[in-house]
């Protein structure tokens, strides 16, 4: 599932986000096998393991440039052209990208009732619980 | 739409979303773990703007903010943060309060002498930099080795965009008992004004175990440690929960 966000990416970040999404599935389909009871809602493992990527990319990349969004905002309002970081800058066009890059994101997880608070886990088991919460959560508001 | 009976549509979107940003992403690769730093320090500068400071830019270079990103380099060739608090006296006198924010700042140790440490971000009094011309200390090329001394660091933060664990949370600790021993002896300063307390500042969520021991480092000194920033952004400045937020005094 992480291939999809890593294809075409620089190999530092592809790497990042495939070894992260490798060690939590790991941990994931430890559970799922063995504790088929307590996980018997869970009747497709494929899309657990595409949410788990999309939070992986959320935290790696997403939540990356809001941080960049944020910093740079505030720096504008004070007359600030561009700021530079090293050899790369940061000015208004920049910002208007990242904007929209997170927007898009943001629209794409709304259109599926996501809130990113799902993707708030510190390990497989607290990410499976709060699926499980998503899950039920939405499965009542279409009743 | 839900993922679990609408799966190829989601599929779908994401990978459209992915095919529109993918160049962009792309080039922002490089820089990308360097942003939670700079949230991190964005962070410090708005608790100081909720706290009844003012705030300004300083040193921009051509109109542009320098950001740095090493420890290594001059002080003076990067941009920062000037914070001001006036407090009114009787008879219509003013006292102002100035210090610095800085990024990647050297700090001499409180204990000994000599040794320098560089915490991600550190606000130390305004013209807290010193000059150290030992060549022992810099590297080939450089002319002196810039630090803020004892006295005038008020607090310090340290940034990781990690999942807390056991080592990074002590680690934390060594640091506080170097650069403010006073603090780490419970002795810190109580004059006005207020500043953040040295914090830890992680990007990460934690389990049941490093929030123990969260809850019992900050019992036990007067620190701040803040698990999750990228769920929970405003932990360190929001005016809802300072509260929450450990405050210490000023070196004057």
């Amino acid at each position: 599932m992480i291939r999809m966000f890593c294809k075409e990416l620089p190999r530092t970040l592809s790497q990042l986000l495939y070894n992260e999404y490798q060690v939590a599935r790991k941990g994931l389909d430890f559970l799922l096998e063995t504790y088929p009871q307590r996980y018997k809602w869970v009747d497709d493992p494929e899309i657990i393991r595409l949410l788990l990527a999309l939070s992986i990319f959320y935290r790696r990349v997403i939540a990356q440039l809001e941080s960049a969004m944020s910093f740079s905002r505030r720096l504008f309002k004070s007359n600030v052209s561009y700021i530079e970081i090293g050899v790369d800058q940061i000015d208004h066009d920049q910002v208007e990208k990242m904007s929209k890059t997170v927007r898009d994101f943001y629209g794409l997880l709304k259109g599926f009732s996501i809130s990113v608070e799902l993707f708030d886990y510190y390990d497989s088991r607290e990410f499976l619980s709060k699926v499980k919460q998503y899950k039920d959560f939405i499965e009542k508001e279409q009743d | 739409m839900t993922p679990f009976k609408d799966k190829k549509l989601l599929l779908r979107q994401i990978n459209g979303y992915l095919n529109r940003h993918r160049t962009y992403v792309a080039k922002q690769a490089k820089r990308i773990n360097e942003y939670f730093e700079m949230s991190a320090y964005n962070s410090v500068v708005q608790f100081y703007e909720n706290n009844g400071y003012k705030v300004e830019v300083r040193n921009l270079l051509n109109g542009s903010f320098r950001y740095k990103l090493s420890p290594t380099g001059y002080p003076d060739n990067f941009s920062y943060f000037e914070i001001r608090r006036v407090y009114k006296l009787r008879g219509g006198k003013r006292r102002v309060h100035r210090f610095e924010i800085h990024h990647n700042l050297a700090v001499e140790s409180s204990i000994e002498k000599g040794i320098y440490v560089t915490p991600d971000i550190s606000v130390i009094s305004k013209g807290g930099i010193r000059e150290l011309k030992d060549s022992r200390y810099f590297f080939t090329g450089h002319r002196a080795y810039y630090y803020a001394a004892t006295e005038s660091l008020n607090t310090f933060c340290e940034v990781k965009n990690f999942n807390p664990f056991p080592a990074l949370l002590f680690n934390f600790m060594g640091l506080v008992s170097e650069i403010t021993n006073d603090v780490f002896r419970g002795q810190q300063p109580t004059a006005r004004p207020k500043h953040i307390a040295p914090s830890l500042m992680l990007s990460g969520n934690g389990n049941y175990h490093t929030r123990k021991i969260k809850e019992s480092l900050t019992q036990r000194y007067p620190i701040n440690i803040f698990f999750g920033l990228f769920f929970r952004a405003a932990q360190p400045y929001s005016r809802y929960c300072s509260t929450n937020v450990t405050k210490i005094g000023s070196r004057i």
